[in-house]
């Protein structure tokens, strides 16, 4: 019985060799090249990804991250990519960095090239030849991305082109004709996708209005009861449009005058800002400034902002209508959180429980900053900071939340006030 | 109204809570205690995100027994071919004991990898077959050799053989057979009929084998959570519960792992089965795999080394060269992928109906994709499934045949075979033939299937990818 039971089971473990079970032959998946393709208003940049190893293979040189080596890639990746317009004139090929690097995975090689049309010729248009690795590896294959291309119709979502083999070296790139008023468009998109994601400049902007709808204590050194809505709504105004002009003028000026700043810096000071806007309505450390400081701040906030358009490249930055379009996408997306919160901040401080969310909200500000700070300072991920990113995520939930416990709150007051016995 | 840049001082009640002297003595406590919780905080969860990944290992042994390392299987195995070859050399026409002697030429092939047990099978087979009389002979272990040969007609034809026995066979046996038949017809690309056989076979006799064939039904049918369940079902139905097929089902839930993009829940398990059988060369391959995919590259060759070294195994081989390659060692990759294709020509001369599947994959990595096609194309016609289809499809992309390869994808997708590779070979064939949006909408088939599917380290996946 046993030597039956075993021989099935030996039957049943010999579909190890023969693919079955564990281990079975399927298609292994092979590294490939990959590049993506941006497109701005005069040239075009090319990021391309060619795996380390298919690169040794193909070209026979060293792979060491060392200048010569990068420089030989440089060559060798210049003589297997070119870029030609609909007329035949060939376009001039500039590969400004190549390292090697191990992103995920596999090591690559990574390169960026800009590529430019020659005069008159159009940006969008035109014919790649492409045959790194390709050419003596049948089984490679480059897969052509379009990443961004705020003067199409795609804007910054990511699109196959096509891809090239052993067979089909040649890739005819058609992006269609571009328009101003798209680019504007996708610009005005983009600025409002940003800072909906950047959770810390909204933050920073409702940590500076927690105390807004207070008066300042009789002591100067605490926040004290309640000051009239129009007088709340007015300093609101004027810290956010503070804001606005600090954060337009580094947004516009820093990509014109081509000054570039580290990202680790401006982040770790945007959590900075948090924290002491934090601070100050927990307990008043600059009364009556708030303007000034959302002015300063937001010139930090701004240089955030023009990292994001200095990467999205490609003469974004040289391209007044598309800046604007992406300062008006801030705004646009600004003033709807601010008018979102606003129900829920005014009614709340009309109510005796003020400082519940003025505390509440300072200490949450206060502790989103130190986590950002943390993992800003150290580039370490931070699970807190993850989880408050997680959190603000559902902002809109959170508001609607907010704004349910303020009226709640509210009109418990008002009954409890309508109860209390008039004093004699 | 107000100017609220010179807010004057009112005499309203304090907002506060904290006393005016010590207030911003409490404010630095509150940050700092602030500061302490989340660097607390993340040095508890620091480098933890996989804390909650917890897969689970349990296989559904209640116990187990049996030798714990891959050498004390060994030298039982060796024990019972040298057994079993001494009874059958003392009655060499009595074909029960050449039987025998197949049976544990079998164990030691599905231990070892050994192609050469498999071809001694086949010639011990049908010396056993010239003995017995008519209608007789090692009809059950012949038709189980042919399927993991890959002869579907010669595994079929031995199945018929069975229906004609004068004694029924008993019930377990009875389910073995159907399992066999559903086998055959899985590989023929006939899922409806494999998966009626495959029930009936569980309904007869709910054991290890028709247990593991209904997870591997359900495997490539993208229904990862009752495959897994299905493996847990089949240990706990375990008669011989030893380490050894602890091992194998802990491998199963692996492949389950990095079929689906669960590649935590792979790697828990590839660290069973390397805990509960020590020693195994498939065992160690997958566990350098994982290291490879954890980036430990170093670990993972020295460890791919002796795994391909002790076994001689040309798969191992394979994946180590591919790594080789990947990391810019070329002519160390050059010189395993020279040894494996050495060992895969061998091979394919022996038994080319078992070796193809294998051979395509060395070929179009590391060898010739116009070998490859060939092979491809052989293979497929003897055995139209899903995985041979990929294979195939593989090839002729790699051969410039990409109209062929995207019609071969689109039937076997429309066969019900579920494979994120499938997918994802599938929007490369797009992509080549410029159709931008449908190689999007491809690859967000494949990732719905392996959200890892096209993760680079996904390269570094050669046992178990689906």
């Amino acid at each position: 019985m046993a030597d039956l039971l075993r021989r099935r089971l030996a039957v049943l473990l010999l579909a190890i060799c023969a693919g079955v079970l564990p281990g079975a032959a399927s298609a292994h998946s092979t590294p490939n090249s990959e590049v993506q393709l941006d497109f701005g208003s005069s040239e075009a940049r090319a990021d391309i990804i060619v795996p380390m190893g298919d690169y040794a293979a193909a070209s026979g040189n060293a792979i060491n991250d060392t200048p010569a080596n990068r420089r030989a890639a440089i060559r060798w990746l210049t003589r297997h990519f070119s870029v030609r317009s609909p007329d035949g004139r060939p376009w001039t090929i500039d590969i400004q960095t190549a390292e090697f690097v191990q992103i995920a995975g596999p090591p690559d090689l990574h390169a960026i090239a800009s590529m430019v049309p020659p005069s008159g010729a159009p940006v969008r248009q035109f014919t790649i030849d492409w045959s790194a690795v390709v050419d003596t590896d049948p089984a490679h294959f480059a897969l052509f991305v379009a990443e961004r291309d705020l003067y199409g119709r795609y804007g910054d979502e990511r699109e196959i082109i096509g891809a090239v083999r052993s067979d089909r070296q040649r890739l005819v790139v058609d992006r269609g004709d571009a328009s101003a008023m798209t680019g504007f468009a996708n610009a005005v998109r983009l600025g409002g996708e940003h800072i909906a994601e950047g959770h810390d400049h909204l933050l920073f902007l409702l940590a500076l209005f927690l105390p807004m709808p207070l008066l300042l204590a009789a002591s100067g050194k605490r926040w004290g009861g309640p000051r009239g809505p129009k007088d709340a709504i007015w300093g609101m105004t004027k810290i956010i449009t503070s804001f606005t002009v600090g954060h337009s003028l580094t947004l516009i000026a820093a990509p014109l005058l081509g000054v570039h700043l580290p990202a680790q810096p401006v982040e770790v000071m945007i959590a900075l800002s948090i924290l002491i806007s934090a601070i100050h309505a927990w307990h008043p450390i600059f009364p009556g400034r708030e303007p000034l400081v959302a002015v300063l701040f937001g010139l930090v906030h701004g240089l955030a902002f023009a990292t994001l358009v200095g990467d999205l490249g490609l003469g974004l930055n040289r391209e007044i209508l598309s800046i604007l379009g992406f300062n008006v996408g801030i705004e646009i997306v600004q003033l709807v959180v601010v008018l979102a919160f606003l129900p829920a901040l005014m009614l709340f401080a009309r109510t005796d429980h003020y400082s519940w969310l003025r505390l509440g909200g300072a200490g949450f500000a206060g502790v989103a900053a130190i986590s950002w700070m943390i993992e800003r300072i150290f580039a370490v991920s931070n699970p807190l900071a993850s989880l408050i990113d997680g959190l603000l995520e559902h902002s809109p939930i959170l508001v609607a939340l907010l704004t349910a416990a303020a009226l709640i709150t509210y009109f418990a007051d008002r009954r409890k006030r309508g109860k209390e016995p008039v004093a004699a | 109204m107000t100017d609220v840049t010179a807010r004057p001082p009112s005499s309203a009640p304090d907002g506060d809570q904290f006393g005016s002297s010590s207030r911003l003595w409490k404010i630095a406590f509150l940050i700092l205690a602030a500061a302490t919780l989340v660097a607390l905080a993340a040095q508890w969860f620091g480098g933890g995100y996989d804390a909650a990944e917890t897969a689970s290992t349990g296989v559904g042994f209640s116990r187990v027994a049996g030798p714990q390392s891959y050498a004390q299987e060994r030298e039982r195995v060796e024990l019972a071919v040298s057994n079993t070859s001494a009874r059958l050399a003392s009655a060499p026409e009595q074909w029960l004991r050449r039987e025998s002697y197949v049976g544990a030429l079998s164990r030691r092939a599905a231990l070892t990898g050994n192609y050469t047990d498999l071809a001694m099978m086949d010639d011990e087979l049908a010396r056993a077959f010239g003995d017995a009389p008519d209608g007789a002979g090692p009809v059950i272990s012949a038709a189980a050799h042919a399927i993991t040969v890959h002869r579907l007609d010669d595994a079929e034809n031995y199945l018929d053989m069975t229906d004609r026995f004068a004694v029924p066979p008993r019930a377990g046996a009875r389910g073995e057979l159907l399992g066999m038949r559903g086998d055959v017809e899985f590989y023929r690309g006939d899922y409806d009929a494999a998966l009626r056989n495959y029930r009936a076979s569980l309904r007869l006799n709910e054991d290890v084998g028709s247990l593991s064939r209904l997870s591997t039904y359900q495997l490539k049918h993208g229904q990862f959570d009752e495959a897994a369940a299905n493996i847990r079902r089949a240990g706990a139905t375990a008669q011989i519960p030893s380490p050894y097929l602890a091992a194998f089902f802990f491998l199963r839930l692996a492949d389950i792992g990095l079929a689906s993009g669960d590649w935590a829940m792979a790697r828990d398990n590839v660290d069973a089965a390397n805990r509960a059988f020590s020693g195994w060369w498939l065992a160690e391959a997958y566990q350098a795999q994982s290291m490879a995919l954890a980036g430990n590259i170093d670990g993972a060759v020295k460890l791919y080394v002796k795994a391909a070294e002790s076994s001689g195994d040309p798969t191992v081989m394979d994946a180590l060269a591919s790594l080789l390659r990947a990391h810019g060692r070329i002519d160390e990759s050059r010189s395993w992928a020279d040894r494996a294709g050495a060992i895969w020509d061998r091979r394919m001369a022996i038994l080319p109906s078992a070796a193809r599947g294998h051979a395509i994959e060395h070929e179009l990595a590391l060898g010739d994709p116009v070998k490859a096609l060939r092979i491809a194309a052989a293979d497929y016609r003897v055995r139209p499934h899903g995985q041979t289809a990929i294979m195939l499809a593989t090839a002729q992309l790699a051969n410039g045949q990409t109209d062929e390869a995207l019609a071969l994808l689109k039937q076997t997708e429309e066969s019900g075979w579920v494979s994120a590779r499938a997918w994802a070979l599938r929007a490369e064939a797009e992509a080549l033939l410029g159709n931008g949006k449908a190689s999007d909408r491809a690859r967000t088939e494949a990732e719905k299937i392996d959200p890892k599917i096209f993760d680079p380290a996904q390269s570094y996946i050669w046992f178990g990818h689906g």
